[in-house]
């Protein structure tokens, strides 16, 4: 058993982004850290804000029961989308003489020690103890602490659960998104009649022995992983379900020439990998920035808003450009395929990676007619400049991607560099604009932009010449960087 | 057809690839044989630009390798899962590889028809992406890849692993039959028997060197199994 574990903390030390350099490793450490610390804050200032907040006549048990709720299902939400599948893979243990049922026990105990529950505990610990403790005494904090680990350990049961069920299913996202959407319509039209019954029902549970009740919650979801894990140990059984070509493909596009199958083979590679679907869905969500970000009275300010919310879909897919491709990439080099067209290709998908969100940006007019020639400017710039600035440094990046390899957190590829693309892409425009609009005004700053876009657009060959030139220069080392992904 | 002359290529000390002249006449069915390490993949990635040579010339129809690219378009190659694009239908592949080649969908789809035996019906109308075929059956689609637009030359790196047997006999079948219209074959393989039986000639790499450069007869077998028979012991 012991020797299990053990193989799976190699494993998750030789694998994924520890194996990915150091810029993923620093990555990782300091999200983790900041996450930590970020949650000793939390835990400093809640009690603060619980004081501010909570109306005098109500207990702080029922207070934070008008909340568990949203909590409950907030969490389990958030652990769907984000916790990683414990995987022992069991393929390699289950021809040895160990009992399945044990396998399968190890696996689940193992997903129990997650960060999420970790960050939990930092939160509320001292808040029971700086809290609950002075007003309601240790026994309804005990109930209290009782009940959150007992909703911790069934939410994560059953986010892990919840995930083997749907994750490779496309309408359970749909699914999700519509229950999402209900609460928050109920909650809009109710005016927090939630609030009331969550708080109606579980603050007594929250500060009696009832909350023991609630541990039937992670044994029942144990129960489900379980019986599920026992079934599917089968491989057949859980590979059937990936094999489907799914919905994505119905926004598939073909094309007749060879520069349109080839934005039409990457627009695939989009579709049909995980990781790059999401790095294009926050390119949506982006498209929201402005909503929050722009103030009506500083036009001026809105212009580092605007070249980042409709760069972002180029620049998200576009700092890996060559690297999605590394799994096939002596492929692409033997092929009578003139670099200089490979390159045309990606041109015209980061072009329409660019325009695409321009067009929907042109709903801000609503807003502020002043937003679209600012719009106008950016989108020009992204199109005219950035994209061939992206092409010529997408040679630079030789971290080989693995876009089979899919989960919620994988940074593979991921190096110091992408910080340091983010500052020639992003800032050079402010640069230009400011120049110009500093002493001439707003528009006198945007004309800037757009003329040196336009004259960037005309030089249009000599770029590509040049890009396909370095990609020359560099494509063994690529070539060679590529092949050393895990076999 | 291809021009190797004092090739050389080592990764630190050690020396992979070490040829010093090595001719192989157009029409010719040339057979690389070798254990693991021998080199054969580096002479063949080599002869595809896919590797930078320390020194040497490589040069196939008289375009040197690494300094034009125009050798591309009467090349096909298929050496490993590198060359699949696995996110695609085979279809969706082989319309693609063709278009590079210049064909057209219909152009691409009758050059695919004699290989209507060797896919079997697991290839081609199944809704499947080549990453979830078989290996097997990725190989076939690589193989059948790098014929699509009747390239003179045609380099495979071990055609023969992981095919079942009738498809090794029906592959073996077809590369006879592409030698006959002219097709020049380059191809490695650990399976003695199948490249003796369809290469005219056969090289012995060992260690980046060529040991033994043979033109196939009745013996040629018996006399690569005994090599190999010793450098065993």
């Amino acid at each position: 058993m012991l020797e299990i574990l053990r193989h799976s903390v190699l494993a998750s030390l030789r694998g994924g982004f520890m194996r990915g350099g150091w810029g993923g490793k620093i990555l990782l450490g300091i999200v983790g850290l900041y996450f930590t610390l970020l949650a000793i804050a939390v835990s400093y200032i809640l009690p603060e804000m619980v004081n501010k907040h909570k109306p005098e006549d109500l207990s702080v048990i029922s207070y934070t029961a008008s909340f568990a709720l949203y909590y409950i299902l907030g969490d389990l939400a958030f652990r769907f989308a984000s916790q990683e599948l414990s995987s022992i893979q069991l393929r390699h243990y289950t021809l040895l003489p160990i009992p399945f049922k044990r396998l399968v026990n190890l696996i689940l105990g193992k997903s129990l020690f997650n960060f999420l529950n970790l960050i939990a505990l930092i939160v509320f610990l001292p808040f029971a103890k700086n809290l609950i403790l002075p007003e309601s005494g240790f026994f309804p904090s005990l109930w209290w602490l009782v009940f959150l680990i007992a909703i911790l350990l069934g939410n994560t049961l059953l986010g892990t659960h919840l995930k083997r069920l749907f994750a490779s299913n496309t309408k359970a996202t749909l699914i999700k998104l519509v229950i999402i959407g209900l609460i928050a319509l109920t909650e809009w039209y109710t005016d927090g009649a939630l609030q009331s019954v969550s708080q109606f029902v579980f603050s007594p549970i929250l500060s009696s022995p009832l909350a023991l009740l609630f541990f039937a919650y992670p044994v029942l979801a144990y129960k489900w992983n379980h019986r599920y894990l026992l079934f599917n140990r089968y491989e057949e059984r859980w590979r059937i379900n990936d094999k489907k070509d799914g919905i994505w493909s119905k926004l598939d596009f073909n094309g007749e020439s060879l520069l349109s199958i080839l934005v039409a083979n990457e627009w695939k590679l989009i579709l049909r990998h995980k990781r790059t679907r999401s790095a294009i869905l926050l390119t949506v969500l982006f498209l929201f920035y402005g909503v929050f970000f722009y103030k009506d009275d500083n036009i001026g300010s809105s212009m580092f808003i605007a070249v980042f919310m409709l760069g972002s879909g180029a620049l998200n897919y576009g700092q890996y450009l060559i690297a999605w491709e590394a799994r096939y990439f002596d492929g692409i080099l033997t092929r009578p395929l003139q670099v200089e067209k490979f390159f045309l290709g990606k041109w015209r998908l980061l072009v329409l990676l660019n325009l695409i969100p321009f067009i929907f940006s042109l709903l801000y007019a609503f807003k502020n007619v002043e937003l679209v020639p600012v719009h106008f400017a950016a989108a020009l710039y992204n199109i005219g400049f950035n994209t061939y600035l992206l092409m010529f440094l997408s040679t630079y990046q030789r971290k080989p991607i693995d876009l089979n390899a899919g989960s919620a957190l994988n940074y593979q590829g991921t190096s110091a560099l992408q910080f340091l693309m983010i500052f020639p892409l992003i800032l050079l425009p402010l640069v230009i604009y400011g120049l110009f609009s500093w002493p001439f005004g707003h528009y006198a700053g945007l004309l800037a932009l757009v003329v040196f876009s336009v004259l960037s657009l005309a030089f249009h060959r000599t770029w590509i010449k040049g890009i396909a030139t370095n990609f020359r220069e560099k494509k063994y080392l690529m070539a060679d960087s590529f092949r050393q992904r895990e076999s | 057809m291809i021009h190797i002359h004092n090739a050389q290529k080592s990764y630190g000390e050690r020396e992979v690839l070490n040829i010093e002249s090595l001719d192989i006449d157009k029409g010719a069915c040339f057979g690389l044989v070798g254990n693991n390490g021998a080199g054969k993949t580096t002479l063949f990635r080599a002869l595809l630009d896919l590797i930078p040579l320390d020194a040497g010339i490589i040069a196939i129809n008289d375009i040197q390798v690494s300094t034009s690219e125009n050798w591309k378009e009467i090349t096909g190659a298929f050496l490993d899962e590198g060359f699949l694009i696995d996110y695609l239908k085979p279809e969706e592949y082989f319309v693609y590889v063709g278009k590079t080649r210049g064909l057209t969908r219909d152009q691409t789809n009758q050059q695919l028809e004699r290989f209507s035996e060797l896919f079997g019906d697991e290839i081609i109308g199944q809704k499947r992406f080549i990453r979830d075929l078989s290996k097997g059956n990725q190989k076939k689609v690589g193989i059948a890849a790098s014929f699509i637009g009747n390239p003179d030359v045609v380099i495979l790196d071990e055609p023969f692993a992981n095919l079942d047997p009738s498809s090794q006999f029906i592959l073996r079948e077809l590369i006879d039959e592409e030698h006959k219209n002219g097709v020049t074959f380059l191809i490695s393989s650990h399976d003695l028997s199948h490249v003796t039986e369809i290469c005219s000639r056969i090289v012995l790499l060992d260690r980046g060197k060529v040991v033994k450069d043979l033109k196939t007869n009745p013996s040629t077998l018996n006399e690569l199994e005994d090599h190999f028979r010793r450098i065993k012991q």
